[in-house]
């Protein structure tokens, strides 16, 4: 009985083969890219990619949001409702974040990108 | 009655009775347990799920040459069952019974081939033991990019399979036929 027999090396080889390759291709693979999609009264209004700075301006049934991107992240800059709850929100700058304007009925939340993952049991 | 020679072969009754094989079993897959104890005692954690040295797969793999892969199976089983009960809970069981039911298999066949030594089988087993923890991962979290923990698991199946293998061919060389 010996320690290593050849067919031992070859599978070694293969499955390194296998795991670098694997590594490479979700290296190279390209996250999608994040954008920001604002939506009012649950209709989406608009999807603007993250990587642009820009400022927009939702105009609806007399509510003015004003909405900023700038260096990939989010900001409510200015609102038109009482409570003023979204513009004192923290930007927001990664998949699955939000902020909501309960009462102009914006929500702004950001999609696509690599989602966190959540903790998985052991 | 007379055991048919591919049952002598493979087994440790003489007279084909049922209660040898019973306790050979009960007392193997007790040491096995006493193994995923040690595992469990040993403060291992890179990061990532998944990754462990696998010491109870060494009673496995000496169980699998000095009996047959039945017997193998069948310590393997209980000590999951087992050891999922005691240490992890009833999903960490079900993680490990898919990857030592996929790695019990694969080790088997490699193993009748012929081709490969002790180190080999147990590498094989180390990594097909991963994958089927992340088949049964991704499944429960309907997510395929569970995958992407995959290549470092091969890695450490492929360290840890050599490791448990090149001290398997140790044991194995030691022990007294069991038959």
């Amino acid at each position: 009985m010996i320690m290593f027999k050849k067919a031992d090396i070859f599978l070694t080889i293969g499955l390194i083969i296998i795991g670098l390759a694997m590594t490479w291709f979700f290296a190279s693979g390209k996250t999608d890219p994040e954008l920001l999609r604002v939506s009012v009264d649950g209709e989406v209004y608009g999807t603007y990619p993250l990587s642009e700075d820009r400022q927009i301006d939702v105009k609806q049934a007399g509510h003015t949001n004003k909405i900023i991107i700038s260096d990939g992240t989010v900001a409510m800059a200015f609102s038109t409702c009482h409570g003023q709850d979204c513009v004192k929100s923290h930007a927001i700058s990664k998949s699955g974040e939000q902020i909501v304007c309960l009462p102009n009925k914006v929500v702004l939340d950001i999609e696509g990108g690599e989602a966190g993952y959540d903790s998985v049991s052991r | 009655m007379t055991p048919s020679p591919g049952k002598r072969s493979g087994g440790i009754s003489r007279s084909g009775k049922g209660a040898g094989r019973i306790a050979y079993c009960g007392l193997l897959a007790a040491l096995a347990l006493i193994f995923s104890y040690i595992e469990v005692l040993i403060p291992f954690n890179i990061g990532v799920p998944g990754v462990k040295l696998g010491i109870a797969n060494l009673v496995i793999i000496v169980v699998l040459y000095k009996l047959d892969w039945k017997y193998a199976m069948g310590v393997n089983i209980v000590r999951v069952i087992v050891a999922g009960l005691l240490f992890t809970g009833a999903f960490g069981a079900l993680y490990s019974l898919a990857g030592a039911l996929l790695s019990m298999v694969v080790m088997a066949l490699l193993k009748r081939t012929d081709l490969f030594s002790v180190t080999g089988v147990s590498i094989a087993g180390g990594v097909t033991h991963n994958l089927g923890q992340i088949l049964v991962a991704s499944f429960l979290v309907s997510d395929l990019r569970m995958f992407i923990y995959f290549p470092v698991l091969i890695f450490s199946g492929i360290a840890s399979g050599a490791i448990i293998g090149i001290i398997s061919w140790l044991i194995l060389k030691r022990l007294p036929d069991l038959s």
